[in-house]
C-alpha cells in the first residue's frame, strides 16, 4: 500500500538499486487513497495494491499526454455503477478532450457499461492513443468502429445496442472533477438486502427481481428502498 | 538479410562495421537493400502487434525480436521498460542478453543506463576496453560480448525505456546500424508506452472488479446473518469476522460459504415447492 503521504513509489517492488532515471512520483488525492485502502481492508485483501496500480497508470497517462488531468473508471456490478475518479489538483485547467475505452474491449467478462474515460486539457491530446488502442484491441482504427445501419457495426461490436468502440470527446463537458470512489455505499446496501432476501428463500436472481418489484411498488429507486429495508429490518 | 536453416542470422551480417570497408559498390548496395528490407519487415511486424492477444512481456519480446532483425549484426536484444517505481519489465531474445543486462543493472553502470539517462544512442565496439563502464565492460567481455548499441525509447514526454542490442564480435555496429535502430526505436517507444497504458488500465479494472465482487459476497452474507439473527449490520459483520478468525479462514471464504449454502437451500425449497404443486 502507498504510505500516508499518498505518494506512489514505495520502491518495495524494485529489484535493483535505482539503475535508471525515473519520472517524478505521482501524488494521488489522499481521500481517494483512503477510500481504496478502506475497500481492500474491508474484504481482507490488503495485498491488492489498487493504489499502486492507480499511481502507475496515472504516471503513464501523464507521459502520454502532458495536459492529462484525470480519469474515471466505472465498474458496473449487479447493474450498479461504482466509479473510481482520480483527478490532479489543477482544477483551473479546462478539460478539452476525453477518451472513452469500454472495458469489455480489454476484459470480455465485464458488464458492457463498464468503462474508463481519460481526460486532458488540449483538444486532440488523445488522438494518437485512441488510434493505437483501437488498433491494438480490434485491429482496426477508431474511425471505422461506428455502427452500420443494421444496428451491428462492421466488427459486431454492439452488445444490446450499446457502443463498444473507443470514442473521443463523448464525455464532455466533464461535470465533476472530484476524486474518490462513488457508488460503493449504494452497492453495499443493495447487496445486503439481496442477502436478506436470499435468507428468506429466494435465489440471487429472484432476490434481484423481488427488490426491483418492491422498490417500484414503493415508488423508490432500488438503493433507496433497500436502505429503508435495512433500517426497518435492523 | 539471409537466414540459415535455424532461422539465425547468416554470417554475412558481419559486413556491417569494419568489414564493410572491403565491399564493392554493388555489394554495398545489395547489403543496404537487404537492411532496408529487414527494417521494413520489422516495422510492419511492429505495427501488427496486438496487445490484446499478447501480454505486455510477450509484446516486448516481440519488439526486441524485430529489433534484432532490423539492426545489422545483432545477435540479441533486450528491452527495459521504465515503470513508475516498480520493477522494470525486462525481456530478452537470448539468454546471454539477460545475463549481460543483469550485470549492468546490478552494477548500476552500462550503455543502457547511459542511454536512458542521457536520452541518446550509446554505442561501443569493444566493451572490454571501454573506459565509460570499466567494471561492466570487463565482465561482459569475459562472456564473449563485445559490441553494443543502446537506444533510448523516447516519447514526446520523456524516456519510457531503452533497447540494448548486443553482438559477440568486436566493432559490429556502425553509424548506419545506429541510424536504423533509431528509426526502429521511435515506433517501438510508442508501442511500448501505449501497451503499458493498456496493461495498467486492464490491471486496475481487474483489481477493482475483483474487490467489488468479493465485497458483494461479504455484504450478501451480512444480509443473510442479519435476516436470520435479527441483528444490526455492524453486529452481523462482526459475527462474520469472528467466525473468520475462529476458523482461520479468510472473511471472503466464510462469506462465500454462507451465501452458497443459503442459495442452495433456497433452490432446494423452490424445487420442492414446484414439485408439490404438480
Amino acid at each position: 500500500m502507498v504510505s500516508a503521504l499518498c505518494r506512489a513509489g514505495s520502491g518495495k517492488n524494485d529489484q535493483r538499486a535505482d539503475p535508471l532515471p525515473r519520472s517524478a512520483s505521482v501524488d494521488l488525492p489522499a481521500a481517494l487513497v483512503a477510500h481504496l485502502q478502506d475497500l481492500t481492508a474491508s474484504i481482507g485483501q490488503d495485498d491488492q495494491d489498487l493504489d499502486d496500480t492507480l499511481a502507475m497508470l496515472t504516471a503513464a497517462l501523464h507521459s502520454t499526454a502532458s495536459t492529462y488531468c484525470g480519469f474515471q473508471l466505472t465498474i458496473v456490478e449487479n447493474q450498479w455503477p461504482v466509479t473510481l475518479a482520480a483527478f490532479s489538483d489543477g482544477h483551473h485547467v479546462a478539460v478539452g478532450t476525453s477518451l472513452r475505452l469500454p472495458l469489455v474491449l480489454v476484459s470480455p467478462a465485464v458488464d458492457p457499461e463498464s468503462r474508463v474515460v481519460f481526460f486532458a486539457g488540449i483538444p486532440g491530446a488523445f488522438t494518437d492513443l485512441a488510434a493505437d488502442l483501437s488498433y491494438a484491441l480490434r485491429g482496426m482504427p477508431a474511425d471505422q468502429a461506428w455502427p452500420a445501419a443494421d444496428g451491428v457495426d462492421q466488427r459486431g461490436t454492439h452488445v444490446d445496442g450499446r457502443r463498444r468502440a473507443i470514442e473521443l470527446d463523448v464525455d464532455l463537458p466533464l461535470l465533476s472533477r472530484v476524486s474518490g470512489l462513488t457508488g460503493l455505499a449504494e452497492l453495499t446496501v443493495l447487496n445486503r438486502v439481496i442477502g436478506m432476501l436470499v435468507a428468506q428463500g429466494h435465489d440471487i436472481e429472484q432476490a434481484h427481481q423481488v427488490l426491483r418489484r418492491d422498490a417500484a411498488a414503493a415508488g423508490a429507486e432500488p438503493h433507496i428502498y433497500a436502505a429503508r429495508v435495512l433500517r426497518e429490518g435492523a | 538479410m539471409d537466414f540459415d536453416d535455424n532461422g539465425d542470422l547468416g554470417a554475412e551480417i558481419g559486413l556491417s562495421g569494419h568489414d564493410a570497408q572491403d565491399e564493392t559498390a554493388e555489394q554495398a548496395a545489395e547489403r543496404r537493400y537487404a537492411e532496408e528490407e529487414d527494417l521494413r519487415e520489422s516495422l510492419e511486424g511492429l505495427s501488427r502487434l496486438a496487445s490484446d492477444r499478447l501480454p505486455l512481456e510477450d509484446l516486448l519480446t516481440q519488439v526486441a525480436t524485430y529489433a534484432v532483425q532490423a539492426i545489422p549484426g545483432a545477435d540479441g536484444a533486450g528491452l527495459t521498460l521504465l515503470e513508475q517505481d516498480r520493477a522494470d519489465t525486462l525481456v530478452a531474445t537470448a539468454p546471454f542478453v539477460t545475463e549481460v543486462d543483469d550485470i549492468q543493472y546490478g552494477m548500476n553502470q552500462g550503455p543502457c543506463i547511459s542511454a536512458a539517462r542521457e536520452g541518446q544512442t550509446v554505442m561501443s565496439g569493444s566493451l572490454g576496453g571501454d573506459s565509460r563502464w570499466p567494471r561492466f565492460g570487463g565482465r561482459v567481455a569475459r562472456l564473449g560480448v563485445h559490441s553494443v548499441v543502446s537506444l533510448p525509447l523516447i516519447t514526446p514526454d520523456g524516456v519510457v525505456g531503452a533497447m540494448n542490442v548486443y553482438a559477440h564480435d568486436k566493432n559490429v555496429f556502425d553509424d548506419r546500424a545506429a541510424e536504423l535502430g533509431q528509426i526502429f526505436a521511435a515506433p517501438a517507444a510508442i508501442a511500448v508506452h501505449n501497451a503499458q497504458v493498456l496493461a495498467q488500465t486492464r490491471r486496475l479494472a481487474n483489481q477493482l472488479q475483483s474487490a467489488l465482487e468479493i465485497r458483494g459476497v461479504i455484504d450478501r452474507a451480512v444480509g443473510i446473518v442479519m435476516s436470520r439473527s435479527g441483528i444490526t449490520e455492524h453486529e452481523a459483520l462482526d459475527r462474520l469476522r469472528s467466525l473468520s478468525q475462529q476458523e482461520h479462514r479468510k472473511l471472503a471464504e466464510v462469506a462465500r460459504q454462507i451465501v452458497d449454502e443459503a442459495v442452495a437451500r433456497a433452490r432446494a425449497r423452490n424445487r420442492r415447492s414446484r414439485e408439490s404443486s404438480y
